[in-house]
């Protein structure tokens, strides 16, 4: 693994643009380090430790006014509310402009009567205009059928993403390993796909069966409510504390992804590399029009040694060279004008960023 | 012959496809299963398939559809074809053409559809609607006029004129419509009668064709239906059903129904020959088969729009609105389809039901006829508004709003040059795109609606960033159209009279 010297040339990964924050009033990253937060965001997801109150609301109004531009993801326990309670809530939370995902947390070998809770939640949460989730715990003990059952009436409930993670940091699903991909497998196919929170571990899944959110920590981290800085919930490994440094001190520290994510071995050293690998214009399986027009599909986060792409949970670091690229794709300019500017190889960058879902190209 | 020319056929798909060809899948693809058959919609372009279990398990193990992943996938034509024998390979092909012309997969990188192009709006207003005052004979109880509101004085004849003449002269485009609203217009005679022959006679000298439109409440169309007609002036009544219903919110300032006087205004309307439209506010969702039998049953109608009540002016106190009502307006107005259904297979007719033939319509075209489901809405580019002070607003319904107040008719600049350099204008139409606004930029139904009304989103929130407030209802219409126009194509006849402004493409049973 290559470690560069981030004054000198550009950091192995971007510094976090997705924060998972776990929330319970007095959280000890509500102060000053809020701000950092709230500047380098994409997507803020708020974790509740304890049940939503007015104190919380007030606190997710006050997040919603802030003028960055950043999208809010709430995660709630499902077994801490009733419909009725959920109905008090949900007049305040669906006026928030930035809360774009409201996840319910329910455990995969929950009773009748905690899924019936969920579905009910799931349904006032959507016809309030939310657009509601769930997140299954995963005990190793699920079978398919249970798992499957969960997935299908979560989705006929109004539920628009279906993630999983485990019940426990400490729990080993090996065991059930091929239960586990046979349902993700049964479930894409049914056009039901279902993605992993964090990985879990003793299973290495394939990324075509199922993404995982955290992106092994690439451009995310987790943050607990003791302000202690983490590459994911699970990870032992405390990079940094927010009570005592800034943001911009932690993110040296959180640039070696095999130390602090163990699943992160089999990344590139360097996501440049991953991004400009892709096949090169004359090695791309299609030659590709040089009048066609890249539309952009991401957003452009500027950063002192270049810049950050970012769409949802991926990003792509650039440097200012790339930046001025990037820059160029802007649905005007044609891929021809851009290799003119950039030489061939930009073509094949762009290419790849097109098989990433980051631009779409038009003629 | 271009794979991209809009009127495809399969044949040529077929034709021009090479064994080396690269099939990529579109990100962001929404995926709905239901009873063995997986519903597909592909948001930027506002594209929609349903394909059955078998046909979908197809495509997602070979790899081309990637459910979940944000990544395209990409395979080879020729990779697809080993082994099939030449019947399978023609499946394969019919297939692939489904996906390609719904912009679902791209070839060679080039999509069938270019969004980009997809969704321009025009550029200057065509219809404007007067405020000939904003007083009432009625005091609703979801009027968006509020109590605390004010009415301004009668807009008075000269004013009037000159928004007249003024749009007819200066505004481009060869066909044009007043609408006079208020209030009640009604109680601005004058101001109807002078303006609507004014502006016929301002037409003619200007060579444009106008039309004339009012809508009222009913109460004066006993004294003046005549008079309307002579003045060929196209006219709505609002009505919400019969009178257990009506007379609950359409009363007048004592709390006394309106009912008896709209029906005895909207006889008169017909004795004089007029052909009402018809406009119902439904506020509780129970009700809307109510109002629909009343209105085909006892009016007569075969064409009507029923709106729901919105969270404005004096609805904002007097009536209550649950955050989660979205969902029980969807389930009672998708009943209206069957009622249509039923209505066609006992007379033979179909019964035209405003919004109903326009979101077919959204589900066959990709042409958005109706302002308000444009990205942005039509405010200040479809539609100006003017209060009975000459103020001009972007919107009729945001008259009064000084918000969105572009100026004042008797000292605005020519009124393109008013509209190019307006910073409200700008402003509201940047915001008001549907990729502007959070919660609508990755729906799946942001090109089928649009991101709603700015004013219902504005006086709901508070401001322009917000969805519409009720588009828990969009979401669900929409899928489940599709859905039920899958399963009975006969319901495209529900297109009704915007068959006159579209195109329908000829692919979408393809």
């Amino acid at each position: 693994m290559k470690r560069n010297n981030r004054a000198t040339t550009l950091p192995l990964r971007p510094d976090p643009f997705f924060f998972r924050l776990q929330w319970r009033s007095g959280a000890e990253w509500t102060g000053r380090a809020l701000g950092e937060i709230i500047t380098g965001a994409s997507t803020i997801q708020l974790e509740a430790t304890e049940p939503l109150d007015n104190n919380f609301l007030s606190f997710l109004q006050n997040l919603d006014n802030q003028p960055e531009n950043f999208k809010l993801r709430l995660v709630l326990s499902s077994s801490q509310y009733s419909a009725q309670k959920i109905k008090e809530l949900i007049g305040p939370l669906s006026r928030l402009k930035k809360l774009l995902a409201f996840i319910l947390i329910i455990n995969s070998r929950a009773d009748e009567q905690e899924s019936q809770i969920l579905y009910d939640l799931l349904s006032v949460a959507a016809s309030a205009g939310l657009k509601p989730g769930i997140l299954v715990e995963l005990e190793p003990e699920t079978t398919e059928p249970e798992l499957k059952q969960l997935a299908v009436e979560a989705r006929q409930s109004g539920a628009l993403e279906i993630a999983l993670r485990p019940s426990r940091p400490t729990n080993n699903y090996m065991e059930i390993a091929g239960t586990v991909e046979q349902c993700l497998a049964g479930l894409k196919t049914a056009g039901l796909p279902v993605s992993l929170e964090e990985c879990l571990p003793g299973i290495k899944i394939s990324p075509e069966l199922s993404e995982i959110n955290c992106r092994q920590a690439s451009g995310s981290c987790f943050i607990d409510r003791k302000g202690r800085v983490k590459a994911c919930r699970q990870s032992e490994i405390i990079l940094g504390d927010l009570k005592q440094q800034k943001l911009a001190e932690i993110w040296p520290g959180y640039l070696y992804a095999r130390e602090v994510c163990p699943a992160a071995a089999s990344l590139l050293s360097d996501p440049r590399e991953s991004a400009i690998n892709y096949p090169a214009a004359h090695s791309s399986p299609v030659n590709l029009d040089s009048a066609l027009r890249p539309v952009p599909l991401f957003t452009l986060k500027k950063k002192e040694w270049g810049a950050v792409l970012i769409k949802d949970l991926d990003g792509l670091v650039l440097s200012s060279r790339g930046e001025k690229l990037a820059r160029l794709i802007d649905g005007k300019n044609t891929l021809g004008s851009i290799k003119k500017k950039f030489g061939l190889r930009s073509a094949g960058f762009i290419y790849a960023l097109f098989l990433k879902g980051l631009v779409r190209l038009e003629k | 012959m271009s794979l991209y020319n809009l009127d495809l056929s399969y044949e040529d798909f077929r034709k021009v496809l090479l064994p080396d060809d690269v099939l990529t899948a579109v990100p962001g693809l929404y995926f709905s299963p239901r009873q063995g058959r997986v519903l597909i919609v592909e948001p930027e372009t506002a594209s929609w398939l349903v394909l059955s279990q078998t046909e979908f398990s197809f495509l997602v193990n070979c790899g081309l559809l990637q459910p979940g992943s944000s990544t395209r996938s990409w395979i080879k034509l020729g990779q697809l074809q080993a082994g099939l024998d030449s019947g399978r390979q023609d499946e394969l092909g019919r297939r692939l053409y489904r996906l390609f012309i719904r912009n679902m997969i791209t070839i060679n990188g080039y999509g069938y559809h270019q969004p980009s192009q997809l969704w321009a709006v025009q550029k200057y207003p065509h219809y404007f609607n007067l405020h000939l005052t904003e007083g009432c004979n009625l005091a609703c109880r979801y009027c968006r006029v509020g109590d605390g509101f004010i009415p301004a004085d009668m807009m008075s004849v000269d004013t009037c004129k000159k928004i007249i003449r003024r749009v007819i002269e200066e505004i481009p485009g060869t066909k044009i419509i007043i609408g006079f609203h208020g209030g009640e217009p009604l109680l601005n005679l004058e101001g109807v009668v002078e303006g609507s022959k004014y502006a016929r006679e301002v037409a003619r000298s200007a060579g444009k064709e106008v039309t004339l439109s009012l809508q009222t409440n009913g109460v004066l169309l006993r004294q003046h239906s005549n008079l309307l007609q002579e003045l060929k002036v196209e006219v709505g009544v609002s009505i919400d059903g019969p009178a257990a219903i009506h007379n609950r919110h359409r009363v007048f300032g004592s709390g006394r129904g309106s009912f008896e006087e709209v029906m005895a205004g909207i006889q008169a309307a017909r004795q004089a020959g007029l052909n009402p439209g018809y406009l119902a506010v439904v506020h509780n969702p129970d009700e809307y088969l109510l109002v629909a039998r009343f209105m085909v049953e006892t009016l007569g109608a075969t064409s009507f729009r029923l709106n729901f009540s919105c969270y404005e002016g004096r609805a904002k106190t007097k009536l209550d609105f649950d955050p989660t009502r979205a969902a029980a307006f969807a389930r009672r107005w998708l009943e209206l389809i069957d009622f249509v259904l039923e209505h066609h297979s006992r007379t033979g007719l179909w019964l035209s039901l405003d919004d109903l033939n326009l979101f077919v319509a959204h589900l066959l075209t990709k042409d958005r006829p109706h302002m308000c489901y444009r990205s942005p809405c039509g405010a200040g580019n479809a539609i100006l508004g003017f209060g009975a002070d000459g103020k001009i607003y972007l919107c009729e319904e945001l008259v009064g709003k000084p918000e969105f107040c572009l100026g004042d008719i008797n000292t605005a600049r020519p009124l393109v040059e008013l509209l190019d350099n307006s910073e409200v204008y700008a402003r509201v139409a940047e915001q008001r795109k549907v990729d502007q606004v959070p919660a609508c930029a990755d729906c799946p139904w942001r090109r089928f609606h649009g991101a709603g009304c700015l004013n219902k989103s504005f006086e709901y929130f508070g401001d322009l960033e917000h969805r519409d407030p009720m588009c828990h209802f969009y979401r669900v219409i929409f899928e489940e159209l599709m859905w039920k126009l899958n399963d009975h194509p006969e319901l495209v006849n529900l297109i009704s009279y915007y068959k006159k402004y579209i195109k329908v493409q000829n692919d979408w049973l393809a």
